[in-house]
């Protein structure tokens, strides 16, 4: 220890001082580094539960039981991916399309008045052309509104269109 | 079953489950294999412009494609959905719906019906449950 700092901080002082590099140390800092985003946040929850490095004005806002449930989602998504993996399967990252804003933009009028029912989005117009009982009623329906021929599909109030178990 | 696919009438054969919400699905394989055996197969064109959610046994949600073919069934003509399913692409994991007892949909496969000798007749029969 140099003082209040650790031999890793006291060799990065040193490095930028110097510019004078040591193997070992940076072996070890190669073997520290955190690779993914996720490890980088699992990283600062863990200092922030820890209270390390918690930011004086985020200390009063977000509570240690709050960190700890976000790090075990964090951690139940990566077991879940790792599942995954195992089995051979690799799970696309979910990302939010232009259809997908346009149906949680009117989600809550959707599931009051139509839950259950089939819409057809019209991503480029940002609208709902078409709902119906199944999908060739709510195409037939928005191919009278657009000139468009394809168009996206949701179940109104489910994560998907259908089940087969 | 047996069922005639197209205008040139391809058969096939095919399973009835009575536990899906879903209509007539082909995974993407059979597709590409229809289409290789029968020149003259054609569903048309797919009528979603990005991939649906089709939730599967094991919870995953594969990406889904939507074609629309008339069918005939016994005489009876009808334009139907034809869903064709991508198994290797994965859209996410299902989270449960269900909260209620009438949302509880058990599968009652091939095992069970090949087991008893009633016949259906496109009603629902009552299944009774109770210790062996």
């Amino acid at each position: 220890m140099f003082g209040e700092y650790s031999k890793e901080e006291t060799y990065k002082l040193l490095k930028k001082a110097t510019g004078q590099k040591i193997d070992a140390y940076e072996r070890l800092e190669l073997d520290h580094a955190p690779r993914t985003n996720k490890e980088l946040m699992l990283e600062l929850l863990d200092s922030l539960v820890r209270r390390d490095v918690l930011p004086s004005t985020t200390e009063e806002r977000i509570t240690n039981l709050e960190l700890k449930v976000k790090r075990i989602d964090l951690l139940e998504a990566e077991i879940r991916e790792l599942k995954d993996k195992m089995n051979g399967k690799e799970v696309q990252k979910p990302h939010l399309t232009a259809a997908d804003i346009v149906y949680e933009e009117n989600k809550m009028e959707l599931e009051r008045k139509h839950f259950g029912k089939i819409v057809a989005i019209d991503a480029e117009s940002g609208k709902i052309v078409g709902i119906g009982r199944d999908m060739f009623e709510a195409y037939k329906n928005a191919s009278k509104k657009s000139k468009k021929t394809k168009f996206a599909f949701r179940k109104v109030g489910y994560q998907s269109i259908c089940k087969l178990r | 079953m047996a069922c005639q696919f197209g205008g040139q009438k391809i058969p096939i054969r095919s399973l009835a489950d009575t536990g899906c919400d879903s209509g007539f699905v082909l995974l993407d394989v059979e597709l590409d294999i229809l289409k290789r055996t029968h020149k003259e197969f054609d569903l048309g064109e797919k009528r979603n412009d990005e991939p649906f959610k089709v939730t599967v046994a094991d919870g995953h949600q594969v990406a889904g494609d939507v074609y629309f073919a008339w069918v005939e069934l016994a005489g009876e003509k009808k334009v139907i959905e034809v869903i064709v399913i991508h198994p290797d692409k994965i859209l996410g994991t299902e989270t449960s719906e269900i909260e209620k007892i009438e949302d509880i949909l058990p599968c009652v496969g091939r095992k069970f019906l090949n087991h008893f000798d009633v016949v259906f007749h496109g009603k629902s029969q009552k299944i009774a449950v109770f210790k062996y």
